[in-house]
């Protein structure tokens, strides 16, 4: 049981440790209207770090989903929320609209 | 129809999993029922709640506080389950006892009984708020109340199905062997969970240098088959780790295992 909250005190010494992030990434903007992303497609540099600004302009809710980059997020309808990419290796990366899987789909690749 | 069941059957699935694998794990215990309906209830309005609040929740912390929080759910709910399971497995002799005579020995005071109220809170907190926002989505929508309903009460029942399947499979096991099939079970849950916590967590920015992917497994059994889901729901299978999901994996076993046999040893 103790070992569990040493778990604990862990983890939050390695939060404590990993804070600090907070160096301006770039911002870029995706727009959701009708359940599509505009861009479709986003071309990044490789290692970048950057802000993925989702404007959620229909009046319901979606959550961005992406297997390859390992992201999930609810964007209530009509608003803004960012999602933060480390660095990407040269690659397709492919995300979707949980909620509307069949056309709200898209696609970032890094060169 | 079709989407509300997908997307009702597969979030109280993994509401149900928890529930149920609790539930045999915690078969025989005075007060169980109680404590899981409290722990429902309060899921469910919290669900509401966050389904509400979800954007100033996002909001925080430069718009990455809808990670943090889920990485926090994540991080309570593993460790909470993980040392239930602890206890369970450790206590397997005074639960079968208490399972024969129902006078018991046990009362539920000897386990926190609460925790097993907020194990069932945070479980459905995890699902419902999406469950809540999709639904009020497809409604808003223009989809029909009685399609949206009749999709979605399928869903619900069929993952509750399922859920309790599962359930009454495992109390059919012998009663020696019930609690540690259980506990067993729900630690590898739980080590999938606080992986999970550890993805959440570098959505937000954290542990960059160790989220590399250790290796990618998905030619071979892609993690959103069917296969892959299962695997994934039960023992947190993912086709493509990073490095710091695989530490806190490993890490979260071996401290439990690590408790479970100090535990044992001092007891003997």
């Amino acid at each position: 049981m103790k070992k569990l909250f040493g778990i604990i005190a862990l983890t939050s010494l390695m939060l404590l440790g990993a804070c600090g992030e907070d160096e301006p990434a770039k911002e870029i903007v995706i727009v959701l209207k009708e359940h599509k992303f505009t861009p479709e497609v986003l071309e990044v540099q490789s290692g970048e770090r950057f802000r993925l600004v989702i404007d959620n302009q229909d009046p319901t809710a979606e959550e961005f989903e992406s297997h390859d980059m390992k992201r999930e997020k609810i964007i209530k309808g009509n608003t803004k929320s960012v999602v933060f990419v480390g660095s990407l290796k040269a690659g397709e990366y492919k995300y979707f609209g949980e909620f509307n899987e069949d056309e709200a789909i898209g696609k970032i690749i890094a060169h | 129809m079709l989407l509300p069941f997908i997307i009702t059957f597969r979030e109280v699935l993994e509401i149900a999993l928890i529930v149920s694998l609790m539930m045999a794990a915690t078969k025989g215990l005075p007060g169980r029922n109680k404590w899981i309906s409290i722990g429902f209830a309060l899921g469910i309005i919290g669900s509401i709640l966050i389904a509400i609040f979800i954007e100033t929740i996002s909001n925080f912390a430069n718009g990455l506080g809808q990670e943090l929080f889920n990485a926090l759910i994540a991080l309570v709910a593993s460790i909470l389950i993980g040392s239930t399971a602890v206890w369970v497995s450790t206590h397997g002799r005074e639960m079968v006892l208490n399972m024969k005579d129902k006078g018991g020995r046990l009362v539920s005071g000897d386990l926190p009984a609460k925790t097993l109220s907020v194990i069932i809170a945070l479980a459905v907190w995890r699902e419902g708020a999406e469950i809540v926002l999709f639904s009020y989505g497809l409604l808003l929508s223009g989809l029909s109340l009685t399609t949206f309903l009749t999709g979605a009460i399928a869903g619900a029942l069929a993952g509750s199905i399922l859920g309790a399947g599962l359930y009454f499979g495992m109390v059919q096991i012998n009663t020696k062997h019930i609690f540690k099939a259980t506990s067993y079970l729900l630690l590898f849950i739980a080590a999938g969970m606080f992986a999970l916590a550890a993805k959440y967590l570098v959505a937000a920015g954290y542990f960059g240098g160790l989220s590399d992917i250790l290796w990618d497994t998905s030619h071979i059994l892609s993690e959103q088959s069917f296969v892959g889901q299962v695997l994934h729901m039960f023992f947190g299978y993912s086709d493509s780790p990073m490095i710091i999901e695989v530490i806190y994996y490993v890490l979260f076993l071996t401290l439990s295992l690590l408790a479970i046999s100090l535990i044992k040893r001092k007891k003997l």
